[in-house]
């Protein structure tokens, strides 16, 4: 029915669109940004989850052949450089916000 | 290659590469088929009503939020199980998507035995619904070989009016009623009145009106 949408105007009340809204908003509103970041990291964390109980499947069930265990332990490794990348930003937004005079 | 019955599949869309990525490994462990999608608008340029299992559906998606991309497929009639996968859960959302016929909402990072149980849940649903679907199409298709005559007969019968009354209001003889009346049960494929009634009850659409 809707064709593609243009990107919603900022200031939306939608939180649907963080990304957007954190971009186009002045460093002062910061919450958004951790609200996304927060977001961000469930995401490898849940991949890394799963790539784990997959494996783990295998080897219960007598699957697992060397070469797809490996593919499953990069995975997991890439996934988890990605979450303390994650990590890092949110500790620099909470740095930031410890060095400003409390308003 | 084409005949064969669709296998139910866990179509998974999810805007994150690893997330989508991921769910399908384990899924696949799991034993279970799956097709993965990054953008919605692509998934629903090759929508099939044919496509049997669940969604698996990531609410937040830049190109069509996860209720909009729900909002569509039950414009095109889909009756496909949606599963909602949310990073933080909003209550209102939750509520419009379940107002809206969703199966189930779950929360990132979620329990996967909890997963696989919605899924296996949604699986059934999903039969279900198809079956209730092909018995009113089935009924669909036999009210069509009525005539405009057989089709008021059955309004009479349904409503529960002997073939005298029908005769007398139609100004037909008994016999050319209990024609009709034969006509309906074995076009209907229908053996009693109470199976004929109930038989419409099910479909739901009513009687169409002969005229």
């Amino acid at each position: 029915m809707q064709g593609p949408k243009p990107a919603q105007p900022p200031g939306g009340t939608s939180s649907m669109d963080g990304a957007a809204a954190a971009a186009t908003q002045p460093p002062s509103a910061r919450r958004p940004d951790v609200s996304r970041l927060l977001h961000d990291l469930n995401q490898p964390l849940s991949a890394i989850s799963n790539y784990a109980q997959a494996g783990s499947h295998l080897i219960a069930t007598g699957a697992a052949d060397t070469d797809r265990l490996k593919s499953l332990f990069d995975k997991i490794v890439q996934q988890s450089a990605r979450a303390a990348a994650l990590s890092q930003d949110l500790r620099k937004v909470h740095d930031a916000q410890s060095d400003k005079p409390s308003s | 290659m084409y005949s064969k019955a669709p296998v139910p599949t866990v179509f998974i869309l999810d805007d994150d590469e690893a997330v989508l990525d991921s769910l399908s490994t384990w899924l696949g462990a799991m034993g279970l088929k799956t097709r993965t999608w990054s953008d919605p608008r692509s998934f629903l340029d090759e929508y099939r009503h044919d496509w049997c299992g669940c969604l698996l559906l990531d609410m937040r998606m830049p190109a069509l939020s996860g209720l909009g991309l729900q909002q569509e497929l039950v414009a095109i009639g889909s009756t496909l199980p949606i599963i909602f996968m949310t990073g933080h859960g909003s209550v209102s959302t939750a509520v419009q998507a379940m107002k809206a016929g969703a199966f189930e909402f779950i929360e990132k990072p979620f329990d996967n035995a909890f997963l696989l149980e919605h899924i296996r849940r949604a699986f059934e649903l999903d039969v279900q619904k198809r079956e209730a679907l092909n018995h009113q199409r089935q009924i669909r298709e036999r009210l069509a070989t009525l005539t405009p005559r057989e089709t008021e007969v059955l309004d009479y019968i349904v409503n529960g009016k002997a073939t005298k009354v029908i005769a007398l209001e139609l100004k037909l003889s008994q016999r050319t009623v209990e024609i009709y009346r034969a006509n309906v049960m074995q076009k209907m494929q229908s053996k009693s009145v109470a199976q004929l009634v109930k038989m419409l009850s099910e479909f739901g659409g009513g009687v169409p009106q002969a005229h």
